[in-house]
């Protein structure tokens, strides 16, 4: 309990300054962190299946949640479609190797023309994309925020979906990509409008349908799951240390600097400040954008 | 105990502004190249710097500039720079 006590709440013992926040106390903390660091690197290499880089985001559980957001909205369910899961797998890579993050690739090539290209004869559709996420949950809320998104995950005329999740490096970084196709089958329903839409402007579809291109069972991209990833760690960690550090320091700057104690110190309002905004900036350093 | 609080941050409010300048300008300049972790490398290096900078200049207008208080704020600017070079370098 003394020990407790002497880590982190200032009084006579410890010279009115709590040891944690003292120079060897910070130091000892920031070896830890670093030894810690080091330790899951080792770890990642030895057990990739326990932390691996991938995000925690699986094609089916976006279809699924998808699924339970248009039940609540009382819409009709959608159907996987492998077709359209193999488009969206093609899409994603179309965009690592000519490195965009667009709708339309900078040749001009359109979402629907992964649809067409594999046979896939649509009467409706759209896209919705989605990088560095690491859950499918906040896919989902980023793309229900977004009326032009909102709009393609509640469109009634949809019956079919496809989602590839596949990890690569766009533009210079490691990125987690999200591709979400919908389509409607030519000739399912009543055709009132043909017109597909991706979250930004509609395309319009084309009259000419290719054969069918499709031959055998197509995967529906990367699945990689691990447990956790070893940035969610990082994170956690981070947090949790910078969590205790502001604390202490704000019970310094609530209990000592009244008493006008005088010692020689760091401004422990302003050190509890930095730290904050250590925190914030690691809350924001990646998150995740919708297309 | 909020008074002499609020007396202290008033007392030195110019410096605690130029503080609050240089952190919302590392933040931002940080979620700003979110995409470039490079720059956000280079954005976490020159934010701690000059929040260590920050430190030095304080101590010698209030006249209580000393090694020890230098190697505290250098080694708080240290763990905050490791901590966010560690999330660059996982995302």
């Amino acid at each position: 309990m003394s020990f407790l006590l002497n880590l982190f709440f200032p009084h006579y013992g410890n010279n009115h300054k709590a040891k944690i926040i003292k120079t060897h106390g910070i130091f000892i903390l920031t070896l830890s962190f670093v030894l810690f660091q080091v330790f899951l690197n080792f770890f990642v290499l030895a057990r990739p299946s326990v932390l691996g880089y991938s995000s925690n985001i699986s094609p089916e559980k976006i279809i699924e949640l998808t699924n339970i957001e248009r039940a609540r909205t009382n819409v009709s369910p959608l159907r996987e479609n492998r077709l359209l899961s193999e488009a969206a797998r093609q899409k994603a890579a179309d965009m690592f190797a000519f490195n965009y993050w667009a709708h339309v690739s900078p040749s001009g090539r359109t979402p629907w023309a992964f649809f067409t290209d594999l046979g896939y004869k649509y009467q409706y559709a759209g896209e919705n994309l989605a990088r560095d996420f690491s859950d499918p949950e906040s896919v989902i809320k980023a793309w229900l925020n977004s009326p032009s998104h909102r709009e393609n995950l509640f469109n009634q005329k949809y019956q079919e979906i496809g989602v590839a999740v596949v990890d690569g490096t766009l533009q210079g970084v490691e990125t987690t990509l999200v591709v979400q196709l919908f389509g409607t089958p030519y000739g399912a329903i009543a055709p009132k409008s043909s017109t597909p839409k991706t979250a930004e402007k509609p395309v319009v579809v084309p009259i000419e349908q290719p054969e069918p291109l499709f031959n055998e069972i197509l995967s529906k991209g990367q699945e990689t799951v691990p447990v956790s990833s070893p940035l969610d760690i990082t994170k956690a960690t981070a947090f949790v240390i910078l969590g205790i550090l502001i604390g202490v320091f704000a019970v310094d700057v609530f209990v000592v600097s009244p008493k006008q104690i005088p010692r020689l110190s760091s401004r422990s309002f302003a050190q509890m400040v930095f730290l904050l905004a250590v925190l914030v900036a690691s809350f924001f350093a990646k998150q995740g954008s919708i297309l | 105990m909020m008074n002499k609080f609020c007396e202290d941050i008033g007392e030195h409010f110019g410096h605690y502004l130029a503080l609050f300048f240089i952190l919302g300008f590392g933040i931002t300049s940080f979620v700003f190249f979110q995409r470039t972790p490079q720059m956000q490398i280079v954005s976490a290096f020159l934010t701690t710097s000059f929040y260590v900078l920050w430190g030095i200049v304080h101590h010698y207008i209030e006249k209580d500039l000393h090694i020890r208080v230098v190697i505290e704020y250098m080694t708080v600017a240290l763990l905050g720079f490791l901590i966010l070079w560690s999330i660059i370098y996982r995302a």
